[in-house]
């Protein structure tokens, strides 16, 4: 990949002069999203370039790449929901989905066969390739890579190739996130997900329960097949992590002061955990040294923390409609995440009915949102301050605009 | 089937002869009066004298939850959360009672079994320092064994859970039941999360995938064949003899592959026995197997150990579904051994099944139990159970060791003659 086309980057210049001309024209709020729907496109622009196109003749005559930059600088600068662009650090912006094009193609069918090849029964099939159908962000496995690419880049330099043994690591991560949001759909009773109906809705409990322990089966395997007893270890701890972080959002007798502390742990249990050593598996695969794999642990790390963080404040700010799944959901469940914690300082617990929507409005008056927005910025923030240490490489600069990404989602 | 029976009473004088010689080895040990005791309390006595006498000869008791569990956060939550849940009727009660008092209906001793095993295989001393084993087992394979039944405990608990797709049916008990479907999932995961790390920390990734691929098998099974609305798993209808296909030789297909194939349903003997090892065959195969594999044993030893705990399994499933049909004539499972092989004989028999499932009404259980016993099934049951006693002898003669090679033996031979007298009673 030493050949990049220039066609992969959009220069920021270009850019900058008609996001300029672009605020004044449109008023409207444009959706920025990390992944659209559609079953094969993995590239973000190409498909933002299309909505802004077909809504908005004003800017038709834009070349393609910088009519696409042009919407997403709209929406950092437009959505309430955008918590603000990290420091430029002299790159050109380079979108991480579409220079990891050809190893991302086909990732979910990959996941698909290995689950198919396991089993005879059609049912188990189709309950565990449900969520594989290639409608999610695939941020864990984009992550993994471009990690693994960057890493070998810094490692090995310009004629490094990505491992077929990381690319197992990418699947692996996103089946451990299935396997996870498959029993989370159980335990939380919701009705959606990706913008349909979710497991537990369409199938017997039980069976959605033995669908998740599968795909964890068949991820297991794939981790043994990797054969490296490093990368058991640091993957096998994300299953861990993951259940206790379940457990500690079942019941919390914590004092206030530690409610906090709490929820971070469990945040990052629950989220940063897969993507942090998922990460660090891959720099471990490409033979890089300790610092190198903590390096990328760390990213992974803040990554992960900003990611559900901004996750926490959607739940607040954005519709059910472009999340996929219902808002204030957590809420709902009397689940207290970073918005509510920060604007908690004097509520109480719930007790009456109306309670959920006295928090929420409460939460909106508090400085709870602007507080969440802050600590994931400086969350992406540091996740960008590590992966600046990396090799220059379009790939490093990915990770770089990934935690910029992340950061300036909507949904 | 005649086949079986001429092969049957062939292998039958050999196992004959070796049971009266581990009579005569047990014999002395029998001290207490069971003659006036029924057939569930004998047994009960006798079972728990060969298993207390199996867990001293590899050292000390195998269940993995000992002293060090009930210190552990997690477990300790767990017992908080599930004190909520009495009086809730959650299946999760039920099954906790049974793990933590221990029955042989669980096939509680899948530890201790590998353990033996483990023991009676032996491992080169000059490979291991002195603080690598003790009692002849190695730590690894001792913490092997523990990953296994923490595997099919993890796997038990998720089978717990009660399906709450119809919210309004269940009524004002739904609050308290989906509390315990949250028990019953975060209890499993993270029984299943500990499994995954422990393997880790053996550092053998060959025994990682070997017993990973154990609860693939484990679901395979639970999805294996039709089901009835409460996911009660249902007997295939009897094929016709022009589809009968080659008789499931589970020995020797490449056991890291799926299993079987759904191609042996409705074939009698075939479907249970495939039935049986996803269910139970295969965790306690591989768990013998992996341990073979810590021990650097070898692949043929690999093998006799995967096929020895194979049969292990198959012997147990044979006794308890006997035991199940016997004891519980209103309720035993559909896809037990007497079912399944009288449905071979007689196919007609299906109509039971079919009936029920047609005009969605409970199966007639106490019809369908005498038109079992009015097959040949138990018959058939007998010889299937003396063939398995047999092979399990004879694999386990394989392993050098001879005091857990003759726990093992005896383990198999209570299990055996026990149910043959539910048989003949």
């Amino acid at each position: 990949m030493a050949c990049l086309s220039s066609s992969r980057l959009c220069a920021r210049v270009q850019d900058k002069l008609l996001c300029q001309f672009g605020h004044k024209v449109r008023k409207q709020t444009v959706f920025v999203k990390l992944k659209p729907p559609g079953p094969s496109p993995l590239r973000i622009f190409g498909k933002t370039n299309q909505r802004a196109t077909t809504c908005e003749p004003v800017c038709g005559s834009a070349s393609a790449a910088a009519g696409a930059g042009m919407v997403r600088r709209l929406a950092s600068s437009l959505q309430s929901t955008s918590t603000g662009s990290l420091p430029d650090y002299g790159t050109q912006i380079v979108d991480p989905y579409r220079l990891l094009e050809d190893d991302l193609n086909g990732i979910y069918e990959d996941i698909r066969s290995e689950l198919e090849r396991n089993t005879n029964q059609a049912e188990l099939n189709t309950i565990a390739t449900y969520y594989f159908d290639g409608q999610g962000k695939a941020l864990r496995p984009m992550v993994a890579i471009l990690m693994a690419r960057a890493v070998n880049y810094h490692v090995y330099g310009e004629n490094s190739a990505l491992l077929p043994s990381q690319r197992q690591v990418a699947m692996i991560s996103e089946m451990i996130h299935s396997a996870s949001l498959i029993h989370d759909d159980v335990i939380d009773q919701s009705d959606f997900r990706r913008g349909k109906p979710s497991v537990n809705v369409l199938w017997n409990h039980k069976k959605v329960a033995m669908a998740g322990d599968f795909i964890l089966a068949v991820a297991s395997m794939m981790i043994a097949r990797l054969r490296s007893d490093d990368v058991t270890l640091v993957l096998s701890q994300v299953v861990t992590d993951l259940v206790q972080g379940e457990f500690m959002q079942l019941g919390s007798k914590e004092t206030e002061n530690e409610r906090f502390a709490h929820y971070l742990t469990k945040t990052y249990r629950k989220t940063a955990s897969l993507i942090a050593n998922s990460v660090k598996a891959v720099a471990l695969l490409s033979g890089a040294d300790e610092s190198t794999c903590e390096l990328a642990f760390q990213y992974g790390r803040n990554l992960g923390l900003a990611f559900q963080l901004v996750d926490d404040l959607l739940d607040f700010v954005s519709s059910a409609q472009a999340m996929g799944k219902p808002t204030a959901a957590d809420l709902k469940l009397g689940l207290a995440t970073a918005p509510v914690l920060f604007a908690c300082e004097k509520m109480r617990r719930f007790a009456e009915p109306g309670d959920v929507e006295k928090a929420f409005e409460l939460v909106h008056k508090s400085r709870g949102l602007e507080q969440t927005r802050f600590l994931a910025r400086q969350h992406g923030a540091e996740a960008a301050r590590r992966a600046a240490d990396l090799a220059d490489s379009p790939y490093q600069k990915g990770l770089l605009v990934t935690a910029d990404l992340v950061l300036n989602r909507i949904k | 089937m005649r086949k079986l029976i001429r092969i049957c009473s062939k292998n039958y004088r050999v196992s004959y002869a070796v049971q009266q010689n581990i009579r005569t080895f047990s014999s002395s040990r029998q001290a207490y009066q069971v003659g006036d005791l029924g057939v569930g309390q004998r047994e009960e006595l006798a079972w728990r004298e060969v298993v207390s006498e199996a867990e001293q000869i590899v050292g000390y008791p195998t269940s993995f939850l000992n002293l060090r569990w009930l210190f552990n956060d997690e477990i300790a939550n767990t017992a908080i959360h599930l004190r909520k849940l009495v009086g809730t009727n959650h299946p999760l009660l039920k099954s906790a009672k049974n793990l933590l008092i221990g029955s042989k209906s669980n096939l509680q001793s899948v530890g201790l079994i590998i353990l033996l095993v483990s023991k009676a295989a032996g491992f080169k001393s000059l490979d291991y320092t002195r603080d690598q084993y003790e009692s002849g087992v190695l730590h690894a394979q001792r913490a092997l064994a523990e990953v296994v039944e923490m595997k099919r405990t993890g796997h038990v608990i998720h089978k717990t859970m009660v399906n709450l797709q119809e919210k309004q049916k269940q009524g004002d008990k739904y609050n308290d039941l989906l509390y315990g479907n949250k028990i019953v999932l975060l209890t499993g995961d993270y029984l299943l999360a500990q499994c995954l790390q422990h393997l880790g920390g053996l550092r053998n990734n060959e025994v990682t995938e070997l017993i990973s691929s154990g609860l693939r098998d484990l679901v395979e099974g639970d999805f294996f064949g039709e089901h009835d609305k409460d996911n009660n798993p249902l007997p295939t209808q009897p094929k016709g003899s022009n589809d009968v296909i080659g008789p499931y030789d589970w020995e020797n297909e490449d056991n890291l592959q799926k299993l079987g194939s759904n191609d042996y349903l409705g074939q009698g003997k075939d479907e249970w026995m495939l039935r049986t090892m996803l269910t139970s065959g295969s965790i306690l195969g591989k768990g013998c197997q992996a341990a073979m594999k810590l021990a650097k044993r070898g692949e043929q030893m690999e093998r006799d150990a995967y096929i020895l705990g194979g049969h292990f399994a198959i012997l147990w499933q044979l006794y308890l579904d006997v035991k199940e049909f016997f004891t519980h004539p209103y309720s035993y499972s559909l896809v037990g051994a007497p079912v399944i092989l009288a449905l071979w004989e007689y196919p007609t028999i299906y109509g039971h099944i079919l009936e029920a499932k047609l005009e969605k009404k409970p199966v007639e259980f106490k019809q369908l139990y005498y038109a079992v016993r009015s097959t040949r099934s138990m018959e058939y049951l007998s010889m299937l159970l003396d063939v398995e006693f047999a092979t399990i002898l004879k694999y386990s003669d394989k392993f050098p060791i001879e005091d857990a090679r003759l726990a093992l033996q005896k383990m198999a031979m209570t299990v055996h003659s026990e149910a043959l007298e539910y048989i003949e009673k």
